[in-house]
Formats: C-alpha cells, structure tokens, sequence
C-alpha cells in the first residue's frame, strides 16, 4: 500500500528551494487577500490557476495551497481586528474575537486564531494522509454503476449542503450541467449546443469559467460601489483599528491549552464535514462553534472567549486538507475552492478520479507534503507580519479593483493566447453576478460541471455494459448502499428542513 | 387560506420553467441521437424542477419572510464593466501591452480622483495625487510586462505601441 520509491520521489520535488519559494508567495498572497473583506479568498485562487500552464506540478500546487490555506487563516484577521470577517468562513470568528479586541486582548485573539487554525491545518492533513491512500486503493473496485451512484450521492450532498432554498441548488446544478455538456459528445463526437461558434466544440473552456464566475462578479460589484458609494468605497475599520494594541501581552501556553475542548471538536468537525462535499468552510465552523458551546465550561463562550477562536478557526482551517479526500479519491471536488484546485490538477495533466492514487502515487505524495509543508510557512508569516494584514484593508477600493481587473484579463488570454477565451471569462463573470443577486449557491454549479463529464461518461458505459437495463445500477452491493445513503440523506434533509421553516412560522 | 404572491423569486422561477421547458421540446427536434441528448435533457429537467421548487417555497409558505433580491440599478454597470475588460482585451492585443495598461489605469484613476476631488472641495491636492498614481501605474504596467511577457512567456502578436 505505501510506496517508499514515490514517498522518496516526491520528497526530493517538494523539499526543494523553488517549491518553498513558491508556497512562500502563496501563503503571503493568501493571507493578504484573505485579510481584506470582501476579497473572497477564491479569487486569488482563480487568478493564479493560469500558471499552471507553465510552472510544473510541484510550483503551481504549492502556490495553490498556500494560497488556500494562507486565505483561509487570513480572514480571521479582519474578523478579530475589526469585527469584519475578511473571508465567510472567519464570519464565527467574529463574536469572541472582536469581544476579545474591546476588552484589550486583541493581540491573545489573533495568536489563538493562528495557532488554532495552524492546529486544525496540519491534524487534518494528517487525517487526510492516512484515509487517502486506503480509501483510494478500494476506489478502482468501483465500477461504471458504482461511480454513477457516487456521483449523484456527491451532487445531492451538494445541493442540500449548499442552500435554504433546495429549488436555488438544483437549478444551480441544472446550469453546471448545461454548461459540461456543451461541445463534442465524448462517445460519438456529435456537436452538443454550440450554436454554430468554433470555439466551443472543445467545449465551455474550464478555467476562463472558474475565473470569470468567482472574480468578474466580485469586480463589476467593488466598481459600482466605487461609483455610487464614494464614502463607503475607501478603507475598511479605520476607526476600530485604534482598538488593537499590538504590543500588549500575548497568549501564554497554558491559555492556549486551556482550550482543548474549543481546538479538538473544532478539528474534528471541520475535517468530518469538510471531507463531504457542500458544507464549506462557513458551514463547519458555525457548525463547530455551536456544539462546542453546548461543551464549554467557559462562561464568557460568545461573548469574548479565547475558547471560541479556538473552535471557529480550527473548524474553518480543518477543511483544507480534508476537502481533498473526497478530490483524490474518486474526483469529487468537496468546494468550490477544491473544484479550483481540481481544474490545476487536470491542467497539469493529472486525470483526478477514483485511480489517481494508484496511476500517480508521486502526485499525490506531493501533495501531502505540500500540504504540510505549508502549515509552518503560514504558522511563520502568520505570526510575523500581523501589524502588516490588519493594515492591509486601509488599501483604496478604487486603486486596487482596476489592477485585479487588467490581471484577470491578461491572465485569461495567457491560457491559451485566445480572445474568445476573454469573452468567456466574462460571459460566466455575468453568470456568476446573476447567481450572487438571486442568491444561488455556486458549489452546485461547479461541482456538477466538474463531475459532468465523469458522471456521462460511467453512465453511458453502464448503460453499453447492461444493453439498456437500468436495474444494472442497483445491483452491485457498494451501489445499494450508495443510493440508499442518497435517498436517506435527501429523506434527513427535507425533514430537517421542513422543521427549521416550521418553527420560523411559529415564531 | 393560500394567497399567491407574486414575487421577483416567482418572476425568475417562471422565466427559468419557460426557458428550460421550451429548450427541452427543442432538444426533440435536433439531429442527434437520444443517448446523445440524456444528460442535456436531465440538466434542462433539472433547471425546469429548481424553477419550480423556488416557486413552491413562496406560494407554500406564506407565513416564512420571503428573502427577495434587491432591486438595484446595475444594469449599467453589468454592461459597463465587462465591457470596458474586453475593450482593455482588444487594445493590449491591438494597441500595446503598456500603452494600454497604463492609460487604462491613468484614465480610470484621473476619472476617480477628480470626482474624489470635487466631492471633497479639495481641487489643489489633485495635481500631485494624479502624479503619485502615474507612478503607480507605470509600476504596475511595469510588473505586468514583467509577469506575462518576460517571466511566463506569453505570446503577444506585434503591435504599433509597446
């Protein structure tokens, strides 16, 4: 099961002076973006996805993770500082870190948000590393049937994960689904929905739509509050920033101990529901945050306890590693930010699905360390450049929206030197500013345009394979129990549901 | 008792059944074959069936307050903006890679500080504001070249301006 020659192979790659370079740039990139709100930490993701056409798997994955991992910690700087969480999943951060900041320990606060995120990282990319590799060796057991009923389980987790509205994630899923299909039938080669233009027979290019949903809807919105908001477009927290003195004493060993509840179901919250895909990282660390309170010996839980920080950071940040389980076990992108990491992967040449652990060991071993490898750079830069993040956000909106503008320009047209690549890049940027003003989830829509092409590809083989017969899904056992874990998951779900908005009448 | 409420959630779930609906009959006048159109027709069912539940949610549950998108103007700015990125595309490909991103820059940040200017009754601090932007600008414009031309090698095709 382990290999001793691709462990040692992928250590030498990552282990190397341009590889820590790169995590390097990641995590201080990382961290800035996601200090600032408003920012959301997908969109240096999506801008930096255009080097992985040049760098080798080793760079672009390291300056990927550090920039996951390093944004995913950074918003908790803001959350803290100022009580204006620079990225969703810090948005549980902000009750007792900010309390934390009023009453004087803002300097406490920040330490416990980045050892606790530090703590969560690096547990969950431990846990990460020891279920991976066994749960990839039983994935090629998995037929043509059993990655159908997988993939469905994976979309259904995802539209009842993702929103209040079950109709916004289905309709969300049904135009990822539109999206995949446009182009070449992958068996026979006929030309699906392309509407007579060229360019779309290799079908609706990835990496111009991942750029164009998550970064032109966040463009066009900062622009016109440029415009018509002039007083509220400049710097963020100017005012609470003379509440954090950075030179009063910081957290001691015993304070951070004293949080193991907060730090351990944290970790453990957040890698279980981080390693299903839809929940996110918002979802684990509220989720987190309020069973532990129900744990919680410390009375000021909610109201400024280091306790709290502890729980929402390690939750938030125990996401990182586990979102890849799901990822290189059997292809299925646990976020939207995986679904990114995804699209790299596969523009490096590593075909992600249920072989990858088998076909491309190094690859994945790679990542491992990479994963570890960035925690201490984001434990060093976390700790050594703080005054700097929480003065980040006194950039002006109106100088640094233009810049991200012309970068994600050029960016897109560097994939493959193409304009239409731009117009794309754009057309789903209107897509995307659509889904935010309805309210549509967009992990729905990414993983099922990800998952699309796999999904037709098993299914249309099972069909060839059972000459038509549909019971031919549900014969295998590991496919029952598959699509009874489906229908019990909707079942739960819709119950749940129907109860919340029960009691929401009531009141 | 029931009421219907007509609401913007209601307006787009219906626009999104009639547009899946109408492309779903369509799809049975293509020439392709049926295996061909499943997963095209699942996604446009799909599309049609989140139409739907979105509908349902407000007309069955009347008492839950109803969480409509704002109604806003930005339809110019819809335009504007993705406009105004495909015009910068055209020029650095047509124009120059630093002529056009530096007069992008300059024109938007000029634009930008004599409005701030105006607003703010402070018209002789504008001329030397306009200056330290003109160095940012070159800077950033600077770092693009070196970025996407000399680091990663990208391919511009030959142009009147640098």
């Amino acid at each position: 099961m382990f290999d001793m020659e691709a462990m040692r192979e992928a250590f030498f790659t990552v282990f190397a002076l341009d590889t820590a370079l790169f995590i390097m740039i990641g995590v201080i990139v990382g961290i800035s973006v996601g200090a600032i709100p408003g920012l959301a930490h997908s969109l240096p993701i999506a801008l930096v996805l255009p080097f992985s056409f040049v760098l080798p798997i080793h760079q672009t994955m390291g300056l990927l993770i550090g920039t996951y991992k390093g944004g995913t910690y950074g918003g908790s700087i803001t959350a803290i500082s100022f009580g204006t969480p620079g990225t969703s999943g810090a948005a549980a951060t902000v009750a007792d870190g900010y309390a934390l900041t009023k009453m004087g320990k803002g300097k406490k606060a920040l330490q416990m948000g980045l050892y606790a995120s530090i703590t969560g990282d690096t547990l969950s990319d431990l846990a990460l590393i020891f279920l991976v590799v066994p749960i990839g060796m039983m994935a090629p057991r998995f037929g043509p049937a059993e990655l159908s009923a997988l993939y469905f389980l994976a979309l259904s987790l995802v539209i009842v994960f993702s929103t209040e509205n079950p109709g916004k994630g289905i309709l969300s899923a049904g135009v990822g689904f539109f999206l995949a299909i446009i182009g070449r039938d992958i068996l026979t080669g006929g030309l699906r929905f392309t509407f007579g233009v060229r360019y779309l027979e290799a079908g609706f290019p990835l990496v111009p739509l991942l750029i164009g949903f998550f970064a032109v809807p966040e463009i066009i919105k900062q622009i016109k509050k440029i415009i018509t908001e002039p007083d509220d477009s400049g710097v963020v927290g100017e005012a609470a920033e003379k509440l954090l003195n950075l030179k009063e004493e910081g957290l001691t060993l015993k304070e951070f101990l004293s949080s193991w509840r907060g730090l351990g179901l944290g970790t453990l919250i957040g890698t279980f529901l981080g390693a299903l895909p839809g929940p996110g990282a918002t979802l684990c660390s509220y989720t987190a945050y309020s069973v532990t309170s129900q744990f919680s010996k410390d009375v000021n839980y909610g109201k400024g306890a280091l306790e709290g920080v502890a729980t929402a950071e390690a939750a938030n940040n125990a996401t990182c590693g586990a979102t890849f389980i799901p990822l290189l076990t059997f292809g299925i992108p646990g976020s939207s930010i995986a679904a990114l990491l995804m699209a790299a992967l596969i523009m490096e040449g590593v075909p992600v699905g249920p072989r990858v652990v088998v076909d491309h060991t190094v690859v994945v071993y790679t990542l491992f360390l990479l994963l570890l490898l960035a925690n201490p750079f984001n434990l060093l830069f976390g700790r050594l450049l703080i005054p700097v993040y929480s003065k980040l956000t006194r950039i002006p909106a109106a100088i640094l929206w233009p810049v991200i503008a012309i970068v994600l320009v050029i960016g897109t047209y560097a994939l493959n030197n193409r304009p239409f690549d731009i117009v794309i890049c754009l057309i789903a940027g209107l897509i995307g500013y659509f889904f935010k003003w309805f309210k549509l989830p967009d992990g729905p829509l990414v993983l099922s345009f990800l998952v699309t092409p796999l999904f037709e590809a098993n299914f249309r083989q099972a069909i060839t394979i059972s000459r038509g017969d549909y019971t031919y899904f549900f014969t295998s056992g590991i496919s029952q129990v598959l699509w009874i874990v489906t229908i019990l998951t909707i079942f739960f779900f819709v119950r749940k549901r129907r109860k919340t908005d029960a009691r929401i009448s009531g009141d | 008792m029931i009421t219907f409420r007509v609401t913007l959630n209601v307006k787009i779930g219906l626009i999104v059944i009639v547009l899946s609906t109408a492309a779903f009959i369509w799809t049975y006048s293509m020439p392709l074959r049926s295996m061909e159109l499943f997963i095209p027709r699942i996604s446009l069912g799909l599309m049609g069936l989140g139409g739907f539940l979105i509908i349902l949610k407000d007309f069955l549950e009347p008492a839950v307050k109803i969480m409509e998108p704002k109604r806003e103007q930005v339809l110019p700015f819809l335009a504007g903006v993705p406009a105004a990125m495909w015009l910068y595309g055209w020029s650095f490909r047509n124009i120059g890679i630093l002529t056009s991103t530096f007069s992008f820059l300059m024109i938007w940040w000029i634009c930008i500080s004599i409005r701030d200017a105006k607003r703010t009754d402070s018209m002789k601090s504008v001329a030397p504001k306009i200056l330290k932007l003109a160095v940012l600008a070159f800077l950033v414009t600077a770092s693009v070249q070196l970025l996407f031309i000399e680091l990663l090698n990208m391919y511009m095709p030959s142009t009147f301006l640098p």
